[in-house]
This record gives structure tokens, sequence and C-alpha cells, in this order.
């Protein structure tokens, strides 16, 4: 493990769009849980949202696939699509150190 | 981060990034949804995904759960991928095989086929035998299958294993089992052969055999059964056996079953009832089946008919009887032949020849007057019996038979024991072998003694006859002389005066003729030529009138003694014949008693019944006994059997004549009587003299015996003389003219006829000679009796043959005058005549 930064990281605000329980939508809100609680323990918001429950949401971020991932902030704004199993490109596109 | 330092992409860079990655992510398989911006809602594309998914799983978990091994290799022939259940069976579940090559699982002849597969990739199928990572081996059905890519090339092998190991293990096992089951089909085919074969013999239709369970029920009935019982295997099957056959048996099939539980087996025998009601006796034998632990489950019986056995055995038994009855017949008649053989006196021997021993029969032995045990055992023995005169005889006869090979007949003597001789007549046999060996001689012997003596008798009787006839012929002649004899000499006394001197000469000439008149008596008597003439005797007055006699006869040392019964029955005989059996009697008493001793006559009245008569030899009825009893010598048995033979003396030479009792003994059966004696040789003898009595109402008076009148007695009537003896004939005439008759006379028959012609008239009285040359003397008188009913006859004979004598005494009406006669005697029976009724003409009855 590599010593932290002692300096307040940019509140990490991310929204995930699923599509009910499908698997990879499953998948996609466990990996991304497991992230956030190992790398983004101190300052994260994770918002799920089910596009069946909430469509016009997805549409209005422009989602077109699920699962997508949203990184709202820190700036600037990334979509991660796919069920987020790939650890090593998700920290790098978080930001994490 | 590296946001701020890289340039801000453009919105369409921004874009176009985000459709490379939704289309990585759709590639990856990680999209669920797609969102439609024209509808507003989410496209179904995760449902889709979901399937899929789901599809995947299912195939996943059937690969994984499938029995069947699934094993992939690339197409460098290294293992990509197996399940789980593949990974078991090669026991490489740590590694799943992945990198091996599939090679190293295979055995050597698959490893061959797949040498050159990557180059010629094809299906395979085949059972190999793979090889384990820990060596041991498996049996599985590969099924390879090659994999293409799209554009052809050769991508891989999909390779289906299955364990086959049960499945072959089961294979072999039952072609294990096939091969067994195929010789085990073969030996049960041979022992179903044997067993057809011993089927036949047990199932013959003789033998019935039954497999009954423990409850008597029938599993199995044979032909033979049915045979036997009548009753169909389909009938007998399932029912219980004493329902078909009711066997009456002493054991009830309970107790036959534990005697058989016991010992295995049982034999036994009963009368069984057939379908049709008859029964039938059979012989059962039971076996029992057991199972593997030795507890029975079957019985086998088999059974077989001895109805016919147990019928021959009875024919047997009747046979045994029948020869059992036929030994007893034939024993019997072996005992008869015995007491034949015994009785007739006969006995059979044997000789061989060679060792010259001797076999006697039972009977032999007493035929020689020897025991059993004296009996001889060889022919030399067998010669020592025989009368030494004999022997060399008998000898020679035996030879001469052997050697000429004829029969042997001989008669030979042989003496006794006792010393008396016995007269046999052997009859023998040689029998030959077939080389013509004499082998035995086989002969019969038979004790002729009596025949002997029968025949010694006969000659004895013929030469008696000879004699009697001889004496009977001189006798005739020689009356006829002694009546001339007497009767001149008669003339001549009675013209002598009573002292002349030579009166007594001429009385010692009557007496001399007297006694020889008397000899010739005796010899006619014997030879019963006597002509009887019975009259009705007081046999007393008899005995005492001869009293005088008597005593004269026998001396003074012997004394008389008589019992008479006082109402003693008359009897009917000749009273001359009667003085004549008396003096007889006397004389043999007398000559019995040398030394003196006592005489005694007993009369008495009997009645004889058979068989005592019978055994006299003389009728049943009333006889007047007379016993003369003397307490003289006595004689012996053999004596005794012999005394009344004519010429049996024992006396010395010169003293007997051996004619005296046979006299008796002639008279008395002549008589109808007869004699019988009893003797103990030292004490005496008493001769027991039987004559019939008189018929109650017979016309004759009694007559005193001996009559005598005194004087002459004269007539004057006519008499007829035929006499053909000339002396008798003149000496006749001149008597009877001396007393006053008139006579003619004849010489023979003719003569007289002729003389009886002239004078019919006058002749009162025919006087004639029995027996004359031409006919007789009664046919004479009965041809002159028809010209002269009135006309009397008077018999004159000096000896009887002929009609006379066949027809018995001469009845009443005939009379007779014995020659030679007295003057005094001839003229008181002329004068009888004369006086007598007139006799009836023979011819007319």
């Amino acid at each position: 493990m590599s010593p932290r930064r002692r300096r307040p990281l940019p509140s990490l605000i991310l929204r995930l769009y699923v599509a009910g329980n499908a698997p990879n939508s499953l998948r996609a809100t466990s990996n991304i849980k497991a992230i956030c609680a190992e790398h983004f323990a101190e300052a994260h918001t994770l918002e799920v949202i089910d596009m069946f429950v909430h469509p016009q949401r997805a549409i209005a971020d422009g989602i077109i696939v699920t699962p997508t991932l949203l990184k709202l902030s820190p700036l600037p704004v990334q979509r991660i699509i796919g069920d987020l199993s790939n650890t090593a490109h998700m920290l790098v596109t978080l930001g994490a150190r | 981060m590296s946001t701020g330092l890289q340039p801000e992409p453009s919105d369409m860079a921004r874009r176009l990034a985000e459709a490379e990655a939704v289309i990585e992510a759709l590639l990856a398989g990680q999209i669920d949804a797609v969102v439609d911006p024209a509808h507003s809602t989410p496209l179904l594309l995760a449902k889709a995904q979901e399937s899929l998914r789901q599809s995947e799983e299912r195939y996943r978990h059937i690969v994984e759960n499938t029995n069947e091994g699934i094993w992939l290799s690339d197409s460098t022939h290294t293992t990509a991928f197996m399940n789980r259940r593949m990974a078991q069976m090669l026991r490489c579940e740590e590694d799943m095989g992945v990198g091996r090559s599939p090679l190293t699982f295979l055995d050597e002849p698959t490893k061959l086929a797949f040498a050159h597969y990557p180059e010629r990739p094809a299906p395979y199928q085949s059972d190999v035998e793979f090889r384990r990572t820990d060596g041991t081996r498996f049996w599985g059905h590969l099924d390879v299958v090659p994999m293409f890519e799209s554009d052809g090339c050769y991508a891989g092998t999909l390779a289906m294993v299955r364990d086959i190991s049960e499945r072959r293990a089961a294979e072999l096992a039952l072609r294990q089992t096939t091969r067994d089951l195929v010789e085990r089909t073969n030996v049960l085919e041979m022992q179903g052969a044997l067993l057809k074969e011993q089927a036949a013999i047990l199932d013959l239709p003789a033998d019935a055999i039954i497999v009954r369970t423990l409850k008597n029920q029938v599993a199995f009935w044979s032909r033979g059964a049915r045979g036997m019982y009548g009753w169909s295997s389909a009938e007998a099957l399932g029912r219980r056996v004493e329902e078909l056959i009711d066997a009456d048996c002493p054991e009830t099939f309970e107790e036959i079953c534990a005697a058989l539980f016991i010992a295995g087996h049982w034999e036994g025998e009963g009368s069984h009832r057939c379908k049709d009601g008859t029964h039938i006796d059979v012989a059962s034998r039971w076996t029992v089946q057991r199972d593997g632990t030795g507890a029975p489950v079957r019985i086998l019986s088999i059974s077989h008919d001895i109805s016919a056995r147990r019928k021959s055995e009875i024919e047997r038994a009747r046979l045994a009887e029948e020869l059992k009855r036929q030994t007893a017949v034939l024993r019997e008649t072996e005992a008869r032949t015995t007491y034949a053989l015994s009785a007739a006196r006969m006995g059979v021997w044997e000789i061989d020849p060679k060792t010259r021993l001797v076999t006697w029969s039972g009977t032999m032995p007493s035929l020689y007057g020897v025991t059993a045990a004296e009996a001889p055992r060889s022919s030399d023995e067998f010669l020592q019996l025989v009368h030494p005169d004999d022997r060399v005889m008998l000898q020679n006869a035996l030879e001469a038979a052997v050697a000429n090979r004829t029969e042997l007949r001989i008669e030979f003597r042989a003496i006794w024991p006792d010393g008396t001789v016995h007269w046999y007549s052997g009859l023998a046999q040689v029998i030959y072998d077939e080389g013509g060996t004499p082998v035995r001689v086989l002969g019969v012997d038979t004790e002729i003694s009596e025949r002997k003596s029968l025949e010694a008798q006969f000659q004895q009787s013929q030469k008696m006859e000879a004699v009697g006839q001889l004496a009977g012929g001189v006798a005739h002649d020689f009356n006829n002389l002694m009546t001339v004899v007497l009767g001149y000499s008669e003339f001549v006394i009675e013209t002598l005066g009573v002292s002349d001197p030579r009166r007594a000469d001429l009385d010692e000439v009557v007496r001399a003729g007297q006694r020889a008149t008397a000899l010739t008596r005796q010899l006619l008597a014997f030879s019963r030529k006597q002509v009887l003439q019975p009259t009705n005797v007081d046999l007393n007055a008899l005995v005492l009138g001869m009293e005088d006699m008597l005593a004269r006869l026998i001396g003074e040392d012997i004394i008389v003694e008589h019992t008479l019964a006082p109402d003693l029955w008359a009897v009917r005989a000749d009273v001359g014949q009667l003085e004549q059996v008396l003096m007889n009697l006397t004389v043999n008493a007398r000559d019995a008693m040398p030394t003196g001793g006592r005489l005694s006559f007993h009369t008495s009245n009997v009645e004889l019944e058979e068989p005592d008569a019978h055994s006299f030899g003389i009728g049943a009825g009333c006889y007047v006994l007379l016993a003369v009893a003397d307490n003289g010598t006595g004689m012996t048995e053999s004596v005794r059997q012999r005394l009344f033979e004519p010429f049996f003396t024992t006396k010395l030479p010169g003293k007997g004549t051996g004619l005296g009792l046979a006299t008796v003994y002639g008279i008395l059966k002549q008589t109808g009587g007869t004699v019988s004696v009893t003797s103990t040789p030292g004490a005496g003898t008493t001769f027991d003299v039987y004559l019939p009595c008189v018929v109650e109402g017979d016309p004759q008076a009694l007559v005193p015996a001996a009559p005598e009148r005194g004087g002459t007695s004269r007539g004057h009537e006519t008499i007829l003389i035929v006499e053909d003896e000339d002396g008798v004939r003149l000496l006749t005439r001149r008597i009877l003219e001396q007393s006053g008759y008139r006579v003619f006379d004849a010489s023979d028959a003719a003569h007289a006829e002729a003389v009886f012609a002239k004078h019919a008239k006058e002749i009162d009285l025919l006087l004639t000679d029995v027996v004359m040359p031409g006919i007789s003397g009664a046919k004479l008188f009965a041809r002159l009796q028809e010209q002269q009913p009135g006309l009397k006859v008077l018999y004159l004979s000096g000896y009887t043959q002929g009609a006379i004598v066949e027809q018995g005494p001469l009845g009443p009406g005939i009379e007779l005058l014995q020659k030679p006669f007295t003057a005094a005697a001839l003229n008181e029976r002329v004068r009888e005549v004369i006086e007598g009724p007139t006799p009836q003409p023979a011819g007319r009855e």
C-alpha cells in the first residue's frame, strides 16, 4: 500500500444507471460499491438509478445502455460502460491514487 | 488524474469513445439494456441477455453434471477443457487435465488411431481403455468430433467419454455367464439326453414313477403310472395320491414318511386301486429328494405291477402243492409197489458186473429169510445163500446171459438160515452201455416155493389120479373076481356040514377075500371113485355099534371114552363110508399112542355160520360134530399141514400106506362135510369131523346103521340080469334062482333088450351092471322103462365113473349094490327093491 496523501480528496459523485436486476447491472452495482468502499470510502456519493423506474433521467443524462456509470464529480464527467469489472481501468478513470 | 492536462476532447470524439465503449461492453456481454431514446423506454435487451446467460448456465450445469466426460482439446492436441466428470474418470481433478495431451490418457492402439489426427481429423468412435494418471485403467466409450473454424481450419476436438467399465464388466460377466451357460447348457443337454435315456428306461409302461410332495400330492405322474393306474398325468397332477390309488398298505403315508426320511428309501408291497376300480398288487420303492440343507422336499416312488408275479407265485404254490400231492401219490404207489412185491414174495436186485456188488430192494431180505443187515453185498455172498446144488447152474446162467445178451430166466433153490429150502424164480436182464459193455444186471426174484409145492401136489394128484384109474380098473375086475370067489365059497360052505374039517379052510378063503375087498374099497374111496349111498344115519348109534370092532382094533392099552350128545341130529351119509372114516381115525390115534393112552369120541350139534363155515371149506348150516381125540405124541405144524396128502406118512416103510387120512378127507369132502385137525406135539391130536345134518322134513326114514337081517329073503318074481362079467352073472343067477326067482340073463345091453322084447310083461326087476360095454346100465333101464313103466331096477357096481359119478351120489329111488356082495346082501336088496316104490322115469322131469 502506498502512503496516502493527507490532503482531502475532491468529493466523488457517482451515478449508476442499471436495468432492474439484470445481471450486468447487479454485477456493476456490486463492483462499484466494492471499489468505492476500498478506494473512496471517506468521500463519495453513489446514486444507483434503475432506468426502468426513471427512464427520463437516463434519457436526460444521455444514457443509451445499462449499466453505465457516470462520474459527475470531480469533473470531467466521464462515463464508464459495462459491469465495472475492470478495476484497474476503473481506478484510473475515477482518479484514485 | 490528468484531466487538467489532457486536451478537452471534442464532443464528437467523446461520443465516439463512448460508442466504442458501448460496443466493447456489448461485445463483452456487459450490457443489460439499451435505451431507445425514441421511445423513451429501455430496450428489453436485458431479458435476452438474461435468457442467454441462463441458457449458458443450463449448459454449464449440464456439462458439469452430465455422467459423460466432456473433453476439449485445441488444434495442437492440448487439453483445453474437461468437465468434472471427465476429470473424475481420469483422476486429474487437481488440474482438470488442462495443458496435457489427450494422448497421454490413451492406450497404445488408440494412440495409433490418433497419430495423424491434426493432419486428418475425422470423427472417431470406439471403446477405449483409458490410462488414468495414477496408472490404473478403465474402459470408456470414446466419441470424438473434430471442430473447425468458419474458414475450415481445424480448431480442435470435442471428445465425449462414457465410462463403460461397469457395462464392460457386465458384458464380460455376461460373456462369461454366456460361456458358462453354453457349457452348462451342453452339460445339461448331455444330462438331458442321459436323463431321457434313463427316463425312457424308467418310464416303461410297467413302472409307475410318481413324484409327490410331502403332503402326498402328485407332482409328477409318469406314462407308466398312467398305464398302470389309468389316471392321466393331467388328472393326477396336484391331487392327493390316496384319492387316486387308495393303496391298501399296512402302513400309513405318515408312517412310511417317518421311515423314509430316516433311511432315505422305503420299499413295500400293497394292493392299489386303479381308476376303473380294479385292484393290482404293486411293489414300490420310495426315495426322498432333499434340498441343499438336507430337508426332504419331494418323494419319488417307483412302483411295479406284481399282480402277474403274485399270480405266478400262487400258481407256483399250486404247482408245489400238486407236486407234493403227486409225490405223496408216488410215495404211496411206491409203498403199494413194495407191499405188492412183498405180498407177491418178489424182490428186485441189481448186480454191477464189474465190481460184482449187489443191491437189493427192501423186500429182498425177507424173501431169503435174512435181515436187512444180513443182506449180501456181493454176488459171491449171495451165492452162499443159494442151494449148493444150484450155485454152478446159477452162475453159468448169469454168465451166459451177459455173454449172449439174452434174458436170464432161471429157477433155483436157496437155503434159509433156519435150514428150510425155498424155491425161487429169477428173471433178469443185462443193461449195456453205448459201447456194448454190460453196466448192470437188473433182476426180479420171486419165491415160488408154494407154486413148486402146488406143482408137486399137482403132480402127486396126477399120480394119484393115475393110481386111482389103475386101482379103479383093477378094483372093478378084482371085485368081480372076489364076488365069484366069495359067492362060490359060500355055496361050498353051505354044502358042508358044520363039523366038516374043510369048512375052516374055506372060512379062511372067505376072510382073505373079504380083506381083499376092504383093500379095494379103500383104493376106491381115496380116489373118490366110489359110489355113495347116503342115508340118514344116527352117528351115536354108529359109534356105539362099532365099539366092539374098534376095541379089537386098538388093543387093551388104550381106553375108549364116549361123550355123545343125547339129541344128536341125524346125518346124511353113506354108512359104509362113515365106518371107514371112524376106523381110519381110530387106527391113526392108535398109532399115535404106541404106549397106550386115551381115545375119546365126542358128538355134538353145531350150527356153523360164516365165516367159520367158510374157513372149513363148507357152507353155513347145521352140522353134527364128531371129535376123535387122543393124548398121543401129537404132530408138528409141517406134518399137520400135509396130513391129508395121499401117500404122506410118518410111519416106517411098510407100516402104512399113506392112504388112511387121505381116504377120510376124500370121503368127508364127497359127503359134504369136512375134517379139521388140531394138534400139540407131545399132548395129542383131535380130529373134528363135520357132517351135514338131515334137513327137517326129509321123507326118508332114519334107517338103522349096518342093518343085518337074519335068514334069506326069497321071492318068485322074474328078474333080468345084465352083467358082462360071466363069473358074476352066473353067480348072481345061481343065487337068485336058489332064492326062488325066475331069471333071465344077458351079457350086454343089446342082448338084454332082445330078451326084454320077448318077456317084457313078465320081468319085474332089472338087475344091471352100471358100467358095461355099449350103453350104460342107466340108459338101458331108461329104454326098458319106456316099454314097461312098472319096471324096477337095482344097479350093481364095483366101480363107477362117468355120468353117474358126475351126477353125484345116486338119489332116492335109485338102488345100488356094491360088488363084491354076499348072497344074503343080494337077496335082501332085491327084495327091498321089488317091494319098494316104482322109480319115476328119469326123462319125465
